[in-house]
């Protein structure tokens, strides 16, 4: 059969032996499917919205990572666990236990969420190219034709690792937070003693965070990618210390762009409205060379997520209705696999080239919208965790249970009350 | 409509319809689930469930009990059956539940050789019986389960002048997946033993694991070491984790070495140990000498399943041997002939040795400027060999010219594959 083998498996290196099995097991461990979908994960929405917490809110919404963090291990440890199991993809599951019906719905509303995604991926680039002087007009047809030669090549494994090395970026602002000499009284205090404002920004912020480090489109891709790597039951534990470390480096990261912004931007007053102004963050850090390094970190997240998300919304859909799916094969053999990914990529790339669009919002409103969504598929994947015929004796424990439940009637009533707030403010003005 | 005559119906313009009673009009609940007798050679359905509004419990009821169909809803005969609940009965091993077993799920297309999804089925009503005659995986089915097939189809008639096609399988090239255990069990009737090798380990890969390992069971182990050999690397590692090291080793054994050895490399160390372990002593040195090459060398690419012979056989001998090993030699199309150190000598393709007379001593008829590689070879060196000369084999020779393996040109092209292009 005519496919590529493993790209991992073909590389130079010590004698082939050695050489082929740190090919396939070296890099579960080193880079197993938790790790990357964590690093997708901090993509141009998420940097943003973290961001924005941090300048408009201070160390007030700092708390909220913490369960935050928790939920992302409960939910990505369900998803990883389903994938190991079943053998089958998220939205595979769905539609087997729910039916046409319920399947078709589901896949409009995530593919609406993941347009407004890729999007805000599309806002990420032009706004961080834009810092280096490179116009919006050149450089997304450039990005488009970089993702459509990705999928044509089949290179997607060798670029993933470019993207995943460049990922070192999130480090700077660990090392920001550090240099700015926080106050660490202040800051145990802000996680200590939560804050709630029954305000819309503040409400609509929470959900903003919620659903940037814990998007819908995630549970999808790391399920699928887990299934892609053909693990079985017996590496529950590797999966499940992958997932762990992969959700524990969002929440790291998350809270070190909160801190750095909260302590840089937020004491100045500045307000995000341009990506440059966000990357006074690093000041400390890169001096004034701090807008290059937000620009070089902010460009990589989004052309990795960029050419992820596409990919994952494709296989998604098609896998859902029993289409053809895979880079493997050829345009006239899964026109609508291929069709799917097109579409996200240019429907959203060329959206952003409308002229002046105010692109921090984009971005920070798609990851609102994932919050919003993400509910919805959270009570599947609570449903489906439960069903003796999927999980078999892998369904979840009492804790788990009563932690997912808890987390699903959370999100729901603050999904209702923040568009109650929302929809009161709107018909006030 | 009456029963009396046949008339296709679809699944989809079943489920969720009332059931009634003909005698008092009383409605008991909608219809959920049809249960589908495997064993008959049409499958036929026996039973349907229903659910009353506002409760858990369902319940089943003969099919034969059914006056008729209206588009309102169904209405049972007056002589009908009582219904009994659902679970309480022992459930017969040859019939399932439509929604369980096939509604949405996967089935394979053994005709077109892919794995499907199915949308909607379509049955045959006749004379009050219903069979299953095709399942319907197109794009219309899945727009009549939602109710949308009408206004698409109008609008593709009204805006392109094209009516979109219909794709059905018929059920007699239909393997069902979703139920593994009975897969299992089913082993002589698997459609699949009729695949090709290359169709079958396309298929394996859009599998799910219970099903894999349904399938590797149900199959014997000739045929899916074919399969095997024709697999996404990913794909063999997967599979054989799941097996015992004994029933993997057998299978194994099967293929071919060249095949054989880049699978075993790919395996976590632990599981390639015991693999070997449970291993054919000879089959395991063979293997271990060949992992010892980069897979895109001669060494890494050769198979050690071809026929050497010495100088003073003869064409009877030579055709004697063939059909005594032909099953278990990769490479049939040449004889090579060696001294007793196994020195290369010279070769001899199948073509010569049915045009000779037949006790002709192949030293006689061999040729004896042989084009060989050597063991560090790359793909590329090879490639050019099999591009100027048109062999199907070239023999690998170590330092002393003594011969090694043969490099097939369908190992070479499973490398070379991938870089021409899509």
């Amino acid at each position: 059969m005519l496919k590529d083998r493993d790209n991992t498996s073909r590389a130079t290196g010590p004698g082939p032996l050695r050489r082929r099995m740190l090919g396939l097991w070296g890099m579960l461990v080193l880079m197993g499917p938790g790790i990357i979908t964590s690093n997708v994960d901090n993509d141009a929405g998420g940097i943003t919205t973290y961001s924005l917490a941090g300048a408009n809110f201070g160390l007030s919404m700092l708390w909220a990572l913490v369960p935050i963090t928790l939920v992302l291990i409960v939910v990505q440890e369900m998803g990883a666990r389903m994938g190991v199991v079943s053998g089958k993809g998220l939205s595979d599951l769905i539609r087997e236990r729910f039916g046409v019906r319920v399947t078709f719905y589901t896949m409009i509303l995530l593919v609406v969420t993941n347009l407004g995604n890729t999007l805000a991926e599309f806002a990420g680039i032009a706004a961080s190219l834009e810092i280096f002087g490179i116009s919006r007009y050149i450089a997304i047809p450039l990005s488009i034709m970089f993702l459509m030669w990705l999928a044509v090549k089949g290179t997607y494994r060798s670029v993933e690792k470019v993207f995943l090395t460049a990922c070192v970026f999130y480090v700077s602002y660990v090392v920001a937070g550090f240099l700015i000499k926080p106050d660490w009284v202040q800051v145990v205090e802000a996680m200590g003693a939560p804050t709630i404002k029954l305000e819309t920004p503040f409400m609509v912020m929470l959900v903003g965070l919620v659903g940037t480090t814990i998007a819908p489109w995630m549970q999808f891709y790391l399920q699928a990618s887990v299934v892609d790597k053909g693990l079985a039951a017996k590496d529950l534990t590797v999966v499940r210390t992958d997932v762990v470390v992969g959700s524990i480096v969002v929440g790291v990261v998350a809270f070190f762009i909160i801190l750095a912004c909260a302590a840089t931007l937020h004491k100045s007053g500045i307000k995000i409205e341009e990506a440059a102004e966000a990357a006074l963050a690093l000041q400390p850090l890169a001096g004034t060379y701090c807008t290059w390094l937000f620009a070089f970190g902010l460009f990589n997240a989004s052309m990795f997520a960029a050419a992820i998300l596409p990919l994952s919304t494709a296989y998604t859909v098609c896998e859902a209705f029993g289409w053809e799916s895979s880079l493997d094969k050829k345009f006239s053999e899964a026109p609508q696999f291929y069709g799917f990914y097109c579409f996200t990529i240019f429907f959203s790339g060329l959206l952003i080239l409308i002229p002046n669009l105010p692109l921090i919002a984009i971005m920070y409103v798609s990851q609102v919208i994932n919050g919003l969504v993400l509910p919805v598929v959270l009570l599947f994947m609570v449903w489906l965790i439960n069903d003796q015929a999927v999980m078999r004796e892998h369904t979840n424990g009492i804790v788990m249970n009563i932690v997912s439940w808890v987390t699903v009637v959370v999100l729901v009533v603050l999904s209702a009350s923040t568009i109650f707030f929302f929809a009161r403010e709107m018909i006030a003005h | 409509m009456e029963f009396s005559r046949h008339e296709q119906f679809f699944l989809s313009s079943l489920l969720f319809k009332k059931v009634r009673r003909a005698s008092d009009g009383r409605l008991l609940g909608k219809l959920v689930d049809l249960l589908l007798d495997l064993d008959r050679p049409e499958p036929e359905i026996t039973e349907l469930v229903y659910r009353p509004r506002w409760s858990g419990q369902m319940w089943r009821i003969p099919w034969n009990s059914v006056a008729s169909v209206e588009p309102s809803g169904l209405l049972l005969k007056t002589t009908a059956a009582d219904p009994l609940p659902l679970g309480e009965t022992p459930s017969d091993p040859s019939k399932v539940f439509l929604r369980d077993f096939l509604l949405d799920k996967q089935i394979v297309d053994v005709h077109g050789a892919k794995v499907e999804r199915v949308n909607d089925l379509q049955f045959l009503a006749s004379y009050g019986r219903l069979m299953l005659v095709q399942v319907d995986v197109g794009l219309r089915g899945l727009l009549r389960r939602l109710g949308l097939e009408n206004a698409f189809v109008r609008f593709c008639m009204w805006f392109f002048d094209y009516e979109p096609k219909e794709r059905f399988i018929a059920w007699h090239y239909v393997q069902p997946l979703a139920d593994p255990d009975r897969l299992r069990l089913q082993i002589p009737q698997s459609r699949l033993a009729r695949l090709h090798p290359a169709d079958l380990a396309d298929i394996i890969e859009d599998m799910d694991v219970h099903e894999r390992a349904a399938v590797v069971d149900s199959l014997n182990e000739e045929v899916l070491a074919d399969a095997l050999e024709e697999m996404d690397p990913k794909v063999q590692v997967a599979i054989m984790r799941g097996l015992e090291p004994e029933k993997a080793a057998d299978i194994i054994e099967e293929m071919s070495p060249d095949e054989a050895a880049d699978l075993i490399a790919d395996l976590p160390r632990e599981q390639m140990d015991v693999i070997l372990e449970a291993m054919d002593d000879e089959y395991e040195a063979k293997l271990k000498s060949l992992m010892e090459h980069e897979e895109d060398e001669a060494g890494g690419l050769m198979t050690t399943q071809f026929m050497a012979l010495t100088p003073d056989k003869t064409i009877v001998d030579a055709l004697a041997f063939i059909r005594q090993h032909a099953n278990e030699m990769d490479v049939i199309y040449y004889i090579y002939v060696v001294d007793s150190e196994s020195r290369l000598l010279g070769v001899i393709n199948l073509r010569e040795l049915l045009s000779h007379e037949i006790f002709t001593p192949l030293e006689r008829i061999m040729a004896t400027r042989v084009i060989t590689a050597s063991l560090e070879d790359h793909a590329k060196e090879l490639a050019d060999l099999f591009a100027k000369y048109g062999f199907r084999g070239i023999p690998v020779v170590d330092a002393e010219n003594r011969i090694q393996g043969v490099v097939r040109f369908k190992a070479l092209l499973e490398i070379l594959a991938p870089h021409l292009g899509k």
